[in-house]
């Protein structure tokens, strides 16, 4: 029998799946173009714009000051402090969880991530609690202690990016080839020296990723610096007085300008690094036996549980305020902070979890399409295509917020119907994160063989067909993944955010943030309670839909 | 069908992959490419299959120019080493795959799927998931779900590689014989001699992405063309022309003498001392008896007007007796089984 069929005549001409391919690629451009670059060429122009044409006068209005060089200057004090405070704990913590028989790791672990699901300000609401004029301790000890200021924003910073910097070192320290560990101790170096010749070598790309990371995220923060820098005025802080308080979009842009340089060489370089850093391991590296040792176990168990100590008390005392009738002056159990009668009620919280769950839907599309084409297609818009895909990592938050005003909230503009919507804080989300996503994407994608396209393709099926039958669904753990990153960041996020809103499209984090500037401590820290909450119990049903169907090894948490 | 490879040139940037390549491939038989590790036998199968684009050359399939006809669209089965089934589909389904993707009905599909799986026997295999299964079964798998369209061509990359050596005899002769009994023309990609000399009924000998020979099996063994394929294929003693080894006339380029010569150690025989055909006089260096056979290592001492030392090895049948090391022995060959390797 030869059953060969003869091949199908019908479609012998050109095959138009090449430029079918190239035409999907630069569709996917499209949107990136439109909600990323856009806005930023849109905020450069804005910047040198002035009232008698274009011109650097903006430029020179905002550094030839003696007040700009103060906030350049904090900002960096802030920033290079926290950073290196931060790297040397979450070091620290990370060892603990990776290299020692440290007990209960795994609560550690859970409790280093916690600042994750909380706003981005948490940290230094508990901090005002605590420490501020009105704080706990000044109410009880009767002093006069104050809070507000540079170590209040160090402090809170540090908070805030220790969990960042935890997952980076994490990873790393779970790597290691037990050879090495075995030849440094054949050869006679103590623990300490096998460290330093073994174990912060092996790190370097983390400690270099984690720095970079951790500076990037303190210098364009500006919640914390907000809430508990009081006088201490941070550039990032700076943007938002010029725009909100005094209207001044010009200067804003230009100190927004001013932000994006450090943040774009940053990550810029930490690409870089990140490019260099593969294949660390050999093949053939054995997994590293973490053997007890008594006294490094309980000196890293106390260490670890201090840390820990401190991220719990900083939250728990949020939680535990927004249960009391009126801190700190009358303590008893009280509900009525989540009555939410304050002006705008609970809506803020629905519109945070509408806008995440929209960020989560539209995220999950843009960044696992442009994966997905950057990855398979092999077009030559590959590079470009890529280029873009990582480009908002390098944009602050603000900037991005900023430049969504400057360019879209023009009635000529197509995208003005737009403005003033939930939907277009949840472009914004998902742009502002695009990078994250779209990396957590692509790099699970590599790891899908290319034989199974190829096998499909020889099969017969169009690449739509492999990519429903066979892409699509060896991914879909981590599409949920990057689901759940877009949706967790989108409630939790502040900077990209804080232009957007208007009274009708108000979220919940900044609804943290004006109650906490008015005072009403109490009512802010039920806000955050809430979105914790909501954060908590989407990962915790993520978690088990994931296990339900045997994926435990899909991290949710990034 | 037939397969005209004809002029096949790839490049990856600087290096040429394929090298004006011209293969011709008879309706029904199995073809083998042979070859060492990154001679371009994966790409030119590669080419073949429509995975990758050659950038000089034709491929005509029965007379049909098949350069740009998409790799989905031009029927071919392919079995990759590493199995590549499905990992989210049942055995079923996988064999089913490509029926659906040419939108067969599903009844047709039904029958067809059983029939795949029995002639692989593995019906009983049908529910269960690709890592259920053995590394063999897997294979079989991916043979039966590369079979289930009625390719034109089937086409295999280094199929048993990744078994091991029991498994691999099996799958051998299985293939062989499903491959005969569908009469489907079949190309087949390895690096491993003895799997190409005992399944291919052509054998096409690569190196550096151009072919160095082909022909059957017999052929390829009896008359090699060039040093390469003589010393690929089994073992060949190569030694000067000019020892006074006779050698055959046929196929001698006009004017030119020959320069080195090719003789397979089975066709050596070893005379005594003093014997009337002795061609050339040598010392017993090595005896290796294998049982039925005996492998014997000879020194030359006088090797005509060539200084330098040359050993040769012979094979015999049977144990060889009498047979030791610092012996003299005379070696005679028949001028027919000698063959010159390179012409000057
Ligand atoms: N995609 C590619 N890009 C660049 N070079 C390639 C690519 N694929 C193959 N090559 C090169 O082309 C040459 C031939 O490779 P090929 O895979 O065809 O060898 P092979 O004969 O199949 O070897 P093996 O027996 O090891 O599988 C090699 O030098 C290889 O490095
Ligand atoms: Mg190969």
């Amino acid at each position: 029998m030869n059953g060969s069929a003869p091949l199908p005549r019908g479609r012998r001409p050109r095959d138009l799946e090449p430029l079918f391919k190239v035409l999907v690629a630069a569709a996917i451009a499209v949107p990136l173009l439109v909600f990323v670059l856009y806005p930023l060429v849109h905020i450069l122009g804005r910047s040198f714009q002035t009232p008698d044409g274009l011109g650097l006068a903006n430029y020179a209005a905002v550094m030839g000051t003696q007040r700009f060089m103060r906030l350049v200057y904090n900002s960096f004090e802030v920033t290079v402090v926290t950073t290196v405070i931060t790297v040397v704990l979450a070091y620290g913590f990370a060892y603990a969880v990776q290299r020692t028989c440290m007990p209960l790791k795994n609560l550690f672990r859970l409790i280093a991530l916690i600042p994750l699901f909380a706003p981005s300000l948490v940290q230094a609401q508990g901090l005002v609690l605590m420490l501020g004029r009105n704080g706990l301790v000044n109410r009880t000890l009767g002093t006069d202690f104050s809070i507000y200021g540079y170590w209040g924003i160090v402090i809170s910073s540090v908070l805030y990016v220790f969990p960042y910097a935890f997952l980076i070192f994490s990873a790393s320290l779970a790597l290691a080839d037990n050879r090495l560990y075995e030849s440094s101790r054949i050869l006679g170096a103590g623990p300490l020296r096998t460290f330093w010749t073994v174990t912060l070598p092996s790190t370097r790309f983390a400690l270099i990723a984690s720095t970079f990371v951790v500076f990037t995220l303190v210098i364009t923060d500006f919640g914390n610096p907000m809430v508990v820098g009081g006088d201490y005025s941070v550039l990032a802080t700076e943007v938002y007085n010029q725009v909100i308080g005094q209207a001044n979009f010009e200067l804003g842009t230009v100190i927004g300008m001013v932000l994006l340089a450090p943040v774009a060489v940053a990550v810029a370089f930490e690409k870089w690094i990140n490019r260099r850093s593969h294949a660390q391991i050999s093949e053939g590296s054995q997994p590293l036996s973490v053997r007890p040792n008594p006294l490094r176990d309980r000196v890293f168990t106390a260490y670890s549980a201090l840390i820990c100590l401190a991220i719990l008390s900083v939250v728990g005392i949020v939680i535990f305020a927004s249960f009391t009738h009126l801190w700190p002056y009358r303590m008893e159990f009280s509900l009525r902070h989540y009555r939410f009668d304050v002006q705008g009620g609970i809506q803020p919280l629905w519109n945070s979890i509408t806008i995440g769950l929209m960020a989560a839907g539209v995220g999950v599309v843009a960044a696992g399409l442009a994966a997905y084409v950057t990855e398979k297609f092999r077009t030559v818009l590959d590079s470009p295509l890529y280029f873009l895909c990582i480009v908002p990592a390098a944009v602050p938050g603000m900037v991005l917020g900023l430049g969504y005003i400057l360019a879209f909230n023009a009635p000529g503009n197509p995208i003005y119907p737009l403005y003033g919507t939930l939907f277009l804080i949840a472009i914004c989300n998902v742009y502002y994160y695009h990078a994250q996503g779209f990396l957590i994407a692509s790099t699970s994608m590599k790891q899908i063989s290319h034989t199974f396209d190829e096998a499909s393709s020889t099969l017969g099926a169009t690449f739509l067909r492999t990519m429903r039958k066979v892409t699509l669904p060896l991914m879909w753990p981590t599409l949920v993944g990057v689901a759940v990153f877009f949706f967790m960041r989108s409630m939790v996020t502040l900077s990209a955010v804080i232009f957007l809103i208007t009274p009708s499209t108000q979220v919940a984090a900044v609804s943290v943030l004006f109650l906490e500037d008015r005072g009403a401590v109490n009512q802010a820290a039920a806000f955050s309670v809430c979105i914790m909450a909501v954060v908590v119990a989407v990962l915790i049903v993520a978690r088990l839909v994931l296990n339900f169907f045997g994926h435990r090894h899909i991290s949710l948490i990034r | 069908m037939t397969l005209d490879i004809q002029n096949v040139t790839k490049r990856f940037g600087e290096l040429k992959a394929l090298d004006d390549v011209s293969i011709s491939i008879a309706n029904g038989s199995l073809v083998c490419f042979l070859g060492p590790s990154g001679c371009g036998k994966t790409t030119l199968l590669r080419v073949v299959a429509g995975l990758e684009l050659h950038d000089q050359g034709k491929l005509v399939l029965d007379g049909q120019d098949l350069s740009l006809v998409p790799a989905r669209n031009r029927n071919f089965g392919v079995v990759f080493q590493s199995y590549s089934l499905f990992p989210n589909m049942t055995i079923a389904a996988n064999v089913a795959y490509g029926l659906e993707c040419r939108n067969w009905p599903r009844k047709e599909i039904a029958l067809r799927v059983e029939e795949m799986l029995s002639l692989v026997h593995l019906n009983d295999q049908a529910r269960k998931y690709p890592h259920q299964l053995s590394g063999g079964q897997q294979q079989r798998i991916a043979l039966a779900r590369a079979l289930a369209p009625k390719p034109a061509v089937l086409l295999l990359d280094e199929p048993l590689s990744a078994l091991d050596a029991k498994v691999r005899e099996e799958l051998r002769v299985e293939i062989r014989m499903l491959q005969q009994r569908l009469g489907i023309t079949t190309i087949m990609v390895t690096h491993d001699q003895e799997e190409a000399l005992t399944m291919a009924d052509n054998v096409v000998v690569m190196r550096d992405g151009r072919v160095m020979q082909s022909g059957t099996p017999m052929e390829l063994y009896r008359r090699p063309s060039n040093r390469f394929v003589a010393e690929f294929i089994g073992w060949m003693n190569i030694v000067p022309a000019d020892m006074g080894l006779p050698f055959p006339e046929n196929g001698r380029p006009a004017g030119s003498h020959p320069l080195v010569l090719g003789i397979r150690p089975e066709d050596i025989q070893l005379l005594a001392e003093q014997d009337a055909l002795c061609l050339l006089q040598a010392t017993v260096d090595q005896v290796t008896r294998l049982g039925n056979l005996t492998r014997v290592r000879l020194r030359i001492s006088e090797n005509g007007a060539s200084s330098r030392e040359v050993r040769i090895m012979a094979e015999i049948q049977g144990m060889g007796e009498g047979l030791e090391v610092g012996m003299n022995r005379c070696i005679s060959v028949a001028g027919e089984s000698v063959r010159v390797l390179e012409w000057r």
